[in-house]
């Protein structure tokens, strides 16, 4: 099989140069290898793609292997060539014509690579990229996306829900005190526009514990943009604060010109909303003279290491017990007789036998006469009568009580009068006998007589006396009283102290009762006792800081007029 | 830029603004330790306030170096300077705004702020490292060529493979015509930092003609010498790749560091009005 192989080349100008050369082969191959009858010298088509054969006039052409042909857009792998039809190997295009008649070829093979390999320093540019730029990023676009994220969900929507609360807080007219019902609702139906409010993240610190029901109902103190909260928010709800001071006499001193923030710092933690620290206090009472130009008669206190020793305020003043009584003869180590006992038997007493805390063990409850004292110190006044005692109450309910025991026993009869005692007949007689009205009315007046006797004597006003002072009456004898018992339980009135926290510790080593003869002894410890454990900020063991134990705002009884 | 330009800028006038940073960070160090708020330490305090001022004073400052080095007007010794006084200033920001928070961090707008603040620093630290560490590779990697130069370079080496590779079997054809084909240098951010990536179609074509055998003795002297032509464009690929990760590395850090900062920036400003709105 002769042909003239005709291969076309496209110009870029778009001219068609053309180039014949005469194959002659049966069959003729088509291939990028040696030994093809068509060199298809491109790297993609393979040493042999295909082969084209003459059978009954017609021509075929046969993919090689695994290769195929592309007639009339279908790939194949075989098929039959008609004259002026196109077909594909490869990236090649040929087409099938018939030759001139004086050529001696029986066809023309046009070929033409219409697919030629790409440019290929191009395209490895094109596929790379050498920078950054290349790429086609940009941080302008990240850095609007950002800054606009954080506008929008830290600065507008805060912003939004503020004016949205206050808006309902207008409708609400909510103004005033509100009850804790009130302001809990208003929490839990907080105006967020996002699942979480987002003025919540505005907050630099926690709210402390007793505001944290405010939850993120900030306007609820936070009421005029970029002002600070006034005091008249806090007062709304805190409306008895109390001065410090006498205002009149320290104007100063007043708190009523003092934002309240001043001191009570909000969102600082779950404890720290008052201050803590004694220069809070030592700004003022370190120098107290000048401060107040003299009016002040306080000593100066820079820290509790610098306090002085406990005292009654107006000594001279100071209540007296009403009582006579000897703590350093109660503690006797050895103990004390027992008026009823065995022979010889002592009771040892300590503080508790006592002294017993009361139910908030803070202070000590008041001794009563008859736990305490009633065992040793029997009432008793009459002989015949052993279980009649004297009431340990007023001393007119007292009095009374000796004067109708012994009518009952005059009237009753049956006294054995002591030795060298004189009784009439009556009120010795089988006790329940019958008497005359005569008879009754001597028994009635020796009765009398003889409460006379016990109330101003032994049984009576020494009896009482024994632990109460007494206050004679100089026209009327049996007309003694008890001295007055203070009211106060407190003396140190302007400390708060606990016992509760230093129940561990004995109680001698502060109060020093065992050398206390009188009751009128006050057995206030030495600062020195407490200053062992406490002292000022730093460097105790217990740091203790003025208002560990003083209340600002309830040294004084005067109501704050807090202004704005 | 080569390493003693870029390390100038931070021994610029002989440490100048390292040793001023050095002394703020001290004083602000000293003050804080000394001062005592008589509560937790915190932003409220005039203390917290005066440091707070003068944080937000730098943190403006850093990002005006942005405005800075974009003017023309700004010269080359000048710049410097204010490179060098950002680079300081951003570490000492950092310590700044946590005395002034008294080192409380929690979840809110504040602590937002010193995060951003934190990570635009950090992504600095991180460009400065790369100021120092990648002016040499940039210009070693390439040894004397240019980008261009290589490329054109790769592209002919492929044409040499095609001739040289024409007369052998069907399968090298096949492995060097995707290799020509299909070989990247970058194309994505993480394909920009690989040197030697595993699937890179010339190693593969290498390893497939290394392990090719062939019958006749031309065979075996174009395969030798296909080999020569895969080997040096292979050592051609990794030092652009080289180049492109360094050239990579030296701008990317930015694409972090700008848009934190600006991000910082708005988290300033809601700061100050958060604050100041609910006072």
């Amino acid at each position: 099989m002769k042909l003239i192989l005709r291969t076309l080349q496209r110009k870029s100008t778009g001219d068609i140069v053309s180039r014949d050369t005469k194959v002659d082969g049966s069959p003729i191959r088509f291939g990028r290898g040696a030994d093809a009858e068509i060199l298809l010298n491109d790297p993609r088509a393979l040493l042999h793609q295909a082969t084209l054969l003459e059978r009954d006039g017609s021509l075929y052409i046969e993919a090689a292997g695994q290769a195929n042909v592309k007639i009339a857009g279908n790939l194949v792998s075989s098929g039959r060539l008609n004259i002026g039809e196109k077909f594909e190997i490869g990236p090649y295009e040929l087409e099938l014509q018939v030759a001139p008649e004086a050529s001696d070829a029986k066809y023309i093979m046009t070929l033409e690579l219409i697919h030629p390999l790409e440019n290929i320093r191009d395209t490895l540019s094109e596929r790379s990229t050498l920078s950054v730029e290349d790429l086609g990023m940009r941080a302008k676009p990240w850095s609007i996306a950002i800054g606009l994220i954080i506008a929008v969900l830290f600065l507008a929507v805060p912003l939004v829900e503020h004016f949205n609360g206050e808006a309902k807080r207008q409708i609400a007219e909510i103004d005033g005190p509100r009850s804790v019902k009130e302001i809990r609702d208003a929490n839990v139906e907080g105006e967020h526009l996002l699942p979480v409010s987002m003025r919540q993240f505005w907050q630099a610190g926690h709210l402390s514990s007793s505001h944290k029901i405010l939850g993120t109902d900030c306007s609820a103190c936070h009421q005029e943009p970029f002002q600070q909260v006034a005091n008249e928010t806090c007062v709304n709800c805190h409306s008895d604060a109390h001065e410090h001071v006498n205002a009149e006499e320290f104007p100063d001193a007043s708190i009523s010109d003092t934002a309240c923030q001043a001191c009570h710092k909000e969102h600082e933690g779950s404890e720290a909303l008052v201050l803590n620290t004694d220069e809070f206090c030592s700004d003022c009472h370190g120098n107290i003279a000048a401060v107040t130009k003299g009016k002040s008669d306080l000593k100066d206190i820079v820290s509790f290491e610098s306090h002085g020793d406990f005292y009654y305020e107006d000594d001279a003043n100071r209540p007296k017990s009403g009582l006579k009584f000897s703590h350093k003869q109660h503690l006797d180590k050895e103990g004390m007789k027992v008026p009823e006992g065995a022979l010889g038997e002592r009771r040892v007493m300590n503080c508790d036998s006592c002294h017993v805390a009361d139910v908030t063990g803070t202070v000590m409850a008041k001794p009563e006469f008859e736990k305490v004292c009633a065992d040793c110190h029997s009432l008793a006044f009459e002989p015949n009568a052993p279980d009649r005692a004297i009431p340990h109450a007023d001393v007119a309910v007292a009095k009374q009580y000796i004067r109708d025991a012994y009518a009952s026993i005059a009237l009753h009869g049956g006294f054995k009068p002591r030795e060298g005692e004189n009784a009439p007949s009556v009120v010795r007689r089988i006790p329940g006998s019958k008497a005359t009205v005569l008879e009754k009315k001597e028994a009635l007046q020796w009765a009398e007589s003889k409460a006379d006797e016990v109330i101003g004597g032994h049984f009576g006003k020494k009896l009482c006396g024994e632990c109460h002072e007494i206050v004679e009456d100089k026209v009327d004898p049996l007309n003694w009283t008890l001295a007055e018992m203070p009211q106060a339980d407190l003396y140190l009135q302007k400390g708060l102290f606990s016992h509760a926290p230093h129940k561990t510790a004995d109680c001698a080593e502060c109060h020093s009762a065992e050398q206390s003869e009188e009751a009128n002894d006050l057995i206030l410890p030495s600062i020195n006792v407490c200053k062992d454990c406490h002292g000022g900020d730093n460097g105790s063991l217990v740091p203790t800081t003025c208002t560990s134990c003083h209340e600002f705002h309830k040294e004084n009884k005067i109501k704050a007029e807090v202004k704005q | 830029m080569d390493i003693k330009l870029s390390e100038s800028f931070l021994a610029y006038k002989n440490y100048k603004y390292l040793k001023l940073s050095s002394l703020v960070l001290l004083i602000a160090f000293v003050a804080y330790l000394a001062h005592d708020p008589g509560r937790a330490p915190n932003g409220g305090t005039w203390f917290g306030y005066t440091l707070g001022v003068i944080s937000a004073g730098i943190v403006i400052f850093l990002a005006w170096f942005g405005v800075k080095k974009r003017q023309f007007a700004t010269g080359v010794d000048l710049l410097k300077g204010w490179l060098s006084a950002h680079v300081y200033l951003g570490i000492v920001v950092i310590f700044l705004s946590l005395f002034h928070s008294g080192f409380q961090l929690g979840l809110n707008l504040h602590s937002l702020l010193w995060t951003l603040v934190t990570l635009t620093v950090v992504s600095g630290m991180y460009g400065v490292f790369c100021y120092v560490r990648y002016p040499s590779v940039l210009t070693g990697s390439r040894q004397g060529l240019t980008r261009a130069e290589i490329l054109l370079e790769l592209s002919e080496l492929d044409l040499q493979a095609r001739e040289v590779a024409i007369g052998l079997g069907d399968d090298i054809n096949e492995v060097l015509l995707k290799a020509a084909e299909t070989t990247q240098v970058g194309g994505s951010i993480g394909k920009m930092l690989e040197i030697d990536p595993a699937n890179c179609p010339t190693k593969l074509a290498l390893a497939f003609v290394d392990s090719a055998s062939v019958t006749s003795e031309d065979q075996e002297a174009a395969l030798r010498k296909l080999q020569g032509v895969l080997t040096r464009k292979s050592e051609l690929l990794r030092r652009l790749r080289t180049y492109v990760r360094a050239a990579t590395l030296v701008r990317l850090w930015l694409y972090f560091h700008v848009p934190l900062s600006i991000g910082a920036l708005v988290a300033l400003v809601a700061h100050v009005v958060a604050v100041f709105f609910y006072w």
